[in-house]
């Protein structure tokens, strides 16, 4: 079902899910468009409607620079444009979360250009450690519900909101096992193949993306069963960390140079599946809590609990070095970056900074980054 | 009546002489900031050549980055004004002019009787300018004024994504090594180029007819790729370095003709 | 402060002078108050630094004080250092001076204006309302300083220029301040004096009155009696000292001087063809820049980070719900785009004002996205046009004087050439 061996195309990749989500269209399916990890998808879901992450794309701006200044992330700016082309218009509706500066006037701007269809600010506390602010989370997540109910004129049952978490729960439990079987037996899958699982649970209706998953997985358990006493050479094993990580151009090289990426806390990463709904209780209870008690991102405070879930990951002992993939304009990434660095420095692991603008420029730079990256990391073993 | 408009720009100088509402004679002088006193000897060669003096010119309009520094000039008026005049006065059917300069870009957008209504810039950085293009070209090793011919053979479309003029930079250069030809790489600076401009000219409404001005007129290449993004056919000025010198010399001339 | 670079005339209004002697005052107590061991704040903008007051601890504001060093033409330096200590070079400038005496390392150090911030703080105060950076910058110096860090959650207001907060959003805000009130009994091992946080809210709640009394004068008036260059050096004591004497006694005297000024009719500059309104933070180390376009006759009578950001009523009837509501409904910086167009037409009716400056601030972004949606509403609904200039409020190193007057000469010539053609038919 992926593209895989032949080299990531995230153009290829798009195309893809546009044509999943066109099928889903033609088949009576409502589809929303949405830009965060804290949009309860399970709501969506629940009414029948496929909600898909937007993650940008790798044409030319050509439209958003007339309404957005240049100094914003390029997801925002991409999202804009696609929405101005007309790329987007397949689309019944866009959920725009408040998190950062930038997202909240994008939603603003889109507004102002494009108010049509069910366009909503999901707007949410940033101390999702308080009481208070958790209370507020419920209300949000509460008047969501009564929105996506009232615009599509559809009751969304608690049956129906249960079976909902049940499908997310097992894409997500899913994917954690994915990344359990990649850790344990790095190299069975590779480290492109695996983020793209992740970018099509992202974008593709999550019955689809759960079967991948499990052929995915059956077909790495078949390899480990049939391999032989002799072991892969060892690897250098990475953790990546960041926001969005969408060009995976970047893991071909990584892997290209005898490297593999292990473990994560992307948004389009671990931070998307890592936690579970409950499934007894209240649903909407149930779905609130998860998303207060979630992984973390920069836009909450404190977010000590990301940066514990990365110390975590490199007490394992299995973890060479982290490279960290870093949105330009990103403002919570890039305030948290130098002292996170210094203290995974402090553990004595290296690391290495990429910037990146929905992917990264000049390819031969960052072959030769990451070729003397993972050097440095072997003459330090 | 005689009067002089002076474009002293960063790259080069342009003086435009005017008897009435006609153009006498012009020069150019390829200069940087630093030596703008060699603007006055230009000027002086221009008159003589003319069979004139300085004493004869009524009154003389400077614009342009170096617009405060020459000290002969009795007014001074931005480019941007100068640019719609300088339009104005042979394609007065003309609503929005897209001026691509070395340092930066503008867009103006004129009401129906030729005044500036709005305009926009550029921000600091470089990708949406002549020197995109310049930068690119060294990279490429192509002589700037090859660059558009080339391209017009271009085959299959390349992307440079990159806004940055440096990451560009080595965005060709792999381009190259992975042994794209020159003509579809070049294509694909041009197109960049043109995408920025356009996108920064859609903050107004883009109104018929459109003009296109400044050095970058000159390559076919972005002047193809500019038509293509906004789905309309540009006019471009014979001389269209000159517009500039051209509206100062036509604003020299109202305010001789009030005195 | 930092204007060695252009000769500048006196100042329009005579209290004015005594703004540096404010400046001095409040920089010489807080160090002392330091050196006697009394424990300090490090606030945010729109921080509830009126509760630190009744808790006796002395707020210190690091935004402030980038704002001093920009304008004393020695940020580049330290931008740099934390720059060099891997901040990036995209985020606020405000925050990067900060960070950069604060990780300063090595030789070269800027000699910093009134001895620097006061470190290391006791405890740290700030809030979503005006950005976010001030929540990561902060949670930096938490991390930096081992100490306490207080944070004031606020949703973005929406709606129209009537609207005030929903009475969801008061009760959210209300219930953290207890909250707070709570977190700073615990820290300071005592009872907390509301008299005197009730005290304070008077006061602050005097200047801001003040303050907009100002503000109406100078902006009603014509011609104006002051510039934006001097109004910008006058607006510290707000911004510092808000919940003390201390503005309340400036600002009578200055309103007092300003209804004489306006009364006579006295202008700030001899012939006032064209008012402006400025959008945005200044640029700091370029306060020139608004004094500059008095040479061409216009001048600029408003600003909306002047009155939107500092300041504000308090309804004292009702004194946790009153502050509550102003601490969310005054701030520009969060209000929706619709609630800043409405304010901004506003203004430019009352205040007569012919055309508009955005500086599209790098450094801050919730102020200046949406100004492209701005620029376009207020010329196709009002007829007022603008320019967008590009910058930064404190990081001189990507300003381009020689753009930057461009645009705002063409923007005047374009000033002039619409009035002509309106007054000749």
């Amino acid at each position: 079902m992926l593209n895989m061996g032949k080299g990531f195309d995230f153009r290829e990749f798009k195309a893809k899910q546009e044509k999943l989500a066109l099928e889903w269209k033609s088949n009576g399916g409502k589809v929303v468009g949405h830009y965060c990890n804290y949009v309860p998808e399970e709501i969506l879901h629940a009414a029948g409607i496929l909600s898909i992450r937007l993650l940008g794309t790798t044409d030319n701006i050509t439209h958003a620079d007339a309404h957005i200044q240049s100094f914003v992330c390029k997801l925002i700016r991409a999202g804009l444009d696609m929405g101005l082309k007309g790329e987007l218009d397949y689309m019944d509706g866009m959920v725009i979360p408040n998190t950062c500066d930038g997202m909240r006037l994008l939603f603003e701007i889109w507004k102002k250009n494009m108010d049509k269809g069910f366009l909503r600010l999901l707007d949410l506390p940033i101390l999702i450690r308080q009481g208070l602010s958790q209370d507020r989370m419920r209300n949000d997540f509460g008047l969501f519900k009564r929105q996506v109910e009232e615009y599509f004129g559809k009751l969304i049952l608690e049956e129906e909101l249960s079976n909902s978490i049940r499908v997310y729960n097992e894409n997500r439990t899913l994917l954690k096992e994915l990344y359990n079987l990649r850790r344990k037996e790095e190299g069975i899958i590779s480290s492109v193949e695996a983020y793209e699982a992740v970018l099509a649970s992202l974008t593709w209706p999550k019955e689809l993306s759960s079967e991948l998953l499990k052929s995915m997985i059956a077909e790495a358990n078949k390899k480990i069963a049939e391999r032989k006493e002799v072991k892969s050479k060892p690897k250098v094993r990475f953790h990546v960390s960041g926001s969005v990580l969408t060009d995976l151009r970047i893991l071909e090289i990584v892997e290209e140079f005898g490297g593999v990426v292990i473990s994560d806390d992307l948004c389009t990463g671990t931070r998307y599946y890592w936690d579970n709904v409950e499934e007894t209780g209240d649903p909407m209870k149930a779905i609130t809590n998860r998303y207060i008690e979630k992984l973390p991102c920069p836009c909450k405070s404190p977010n000590d609990e990301r940066h514990d879930f990365i110390f975590d990951s490199i007490r394992q002992g299995d973890v060479h070095g982290v490279i960290f993939v870093m949105e330009k304009y990103c403002d919570p990434h890039l305030f948290d970056y130098p002292l996170l660095r210094k203290q995974i420095m402090d553990m004595n692991i290296p690391t290495l900074g990429i910037e990146s603008e929905l992917g990264v420029s000049g390819q031969e730079q960052l072959r030769t980054r990451i070729q003397t990256f993972i050097n440095v990391v072997q003459g330090g073993q | 009546m005689l009067v002089a408009g002076v474009d002293a720009g960063s790259n080069a100088a342009k003086i435009v002489l005017m008897e009435e509402d006609q153009i006498l004679s012009h020069g150019v002088l390829k200069t940087g900031a630093n030596s703008l006193g060699a603007v006055k000897d230009l000027l002086q060669h221009i008159l003589e050549q003319q069979h004139k003096k300085m004493e004869d010119i009524s009154d003389i309009v400077s614009t342009g980055y170096g617009r405060n520094y020459i000290p002969f000039a009795t007014f001074q008026a931005t480019e941007i004004f100068c640019h719609a005049k300088g339009v104005f006065r042979t394609m007065p059917q003309v609503r929005t002019i897209i001026d691509i300069g070395g340092q930066d870009s503008k867009v103006i957008y004129l009401d129906n009787n030729g005044r500036v209504a709005d305009f926009v810039m550029n921000d600091k950085c470089a990708a949406g300018t002549g020197r995109f293009i310049e930068s690119l070209a060294m990279a490429l090793s192509v002589p700037l004024e090859e660059m558009g011919p080339l391209s017009v053979s271009a085959g299959q479309e390349i992307t440079i994504s990159s806004t940055c003029t440096v990451f560009a930079e080595s965005e060709v250069v792999s381009y190259v090594a992975q042994g794209f030809p020159k003509s579809d790489i070049i294509s694909g600076v041009h197109h960049a180029l043109a995408g920025r401009v356009v996108s920064m000219a859609r903050r107004r409404e883009i109104r018929r007819e459109i003009c296109l001005t400044g050095g970058v007129a000159k390559n076919i290449g972005v002047v193809r790729w500019i038509e293509k993004e906004l789905g309309e056919s540009v006019r471009i000025p014979e001389e269209p370095q000159l517009t500039g010198a051209i509206g100062a010399a036509m604003i020299a001339l109202e305010r001789a003709r009030q005195q | 402060m930092g204007n060695q670079s252009s000769p500048k005339k006196g100042r329009a209004l005579k209290t004015s002078y005594e703004a540096s002697t404010i400046l001095r005052n409040y920089w010489e107590t807080i160090h002392a108050a330091k050196k006697a061991g009394k424990p300090i704040g490090y606030c945010s903008g729109n921080a509830p630094v009126e509760l630190m007051y009744a808790f006796d601890i002395l707020p210190a504001y690091p935004e402030n004080y980038a704002a001093v060093v920009a304008s004393a033409k020695i940020a580049l330096p330290l931008v740099q250092m934390a720059e060099s200590k891997e901040f990036s070079h995209d985020l606020c400038s405000y925050a990067k001076i900060n960070l950069g005496e604060v990780f300063w390392e090595g030789k070269g150090k800027p000699e910093m204006p009134f001895g620097g911030l006061p470190t290391p703080p006791d405890i740290l105060l700030t809030t979503k309302i005006p950005c976010i950076t001030q929540v990561k910058w902060w949670e930096v110096l938490r991390d930096v300083y081992h100490c306490p860090m207080i944070l004031l959650d606020a949703p973005m207001l929406e709606g129209t220029v009537d609207n005030q907060p929903s009475e969801d959003q008061v009760d959210f805000v209300v219930d953290q301040l207890k909250l707070i009130i709570a977190q700073l009994e615990d820290f300071t091992h005592t009872k907390f004096n509301e008299e005197k946080f009730f005290h304070c809210l008077s006061l602050s709640d005097q200047a801001g009155g003040l303050w907009h009394d100002i503000i109406d004068l100078r902006g009603e008036a014509v011609p104006t009696p002051v510039g934006s260059r001097e109004m910008c050096g006058n607006v510290f004591s707000l911004v510092a000292m808000l919940g003390t004497e201390t503005p309340v006694k400036f600002y009578q005297k200055m309103k007092e001087e300003l209804q004489y000024k306006t009364w006579k009719k006295i202008g700030a500059i001899p012939n006032e063809k064209y008012r402006l309104l400025y959008e945005n933070i200044p640029l700091w180390y370029n306060l020139e820049m608004l004094s500059d376009v008095e040479n061409k006759g216009a001048v600029f009578v408003f600003e909306t980070y002047l009155r939107y950001v500092w300041g504000g009523r308090i309804d004292l009837t009702d004194p946790y719900r009153g502050y509550a509501k102003k601490i969310l409904s005054d701030v520009f910086l969060n209000m929706n785009l619709q609630l800043r167009y409405d304010i901004m037409a506003r203004d430019i009716k009352n205040y007569h004002i012919d055309g508009v400056v955005f500086h599209s601030n790098r450094s801050c972004k919730r102020y200046s996205l949406g100004y492209y949606e701005l620029k376009e509403m207020l010329l196709e609904r009002l007829g007022i046009p603008s320019v967008v200039i590009e910058a930064d409020h404190s990081d001189p190193s990507g300003y381009s004087e020689g753009n930057t007057k461009m645009k705002l000469d063409a923007f005047i010539e374009l000033l002039e050439e619409r009035r002509n053609a309106g007054s000749r038919g």
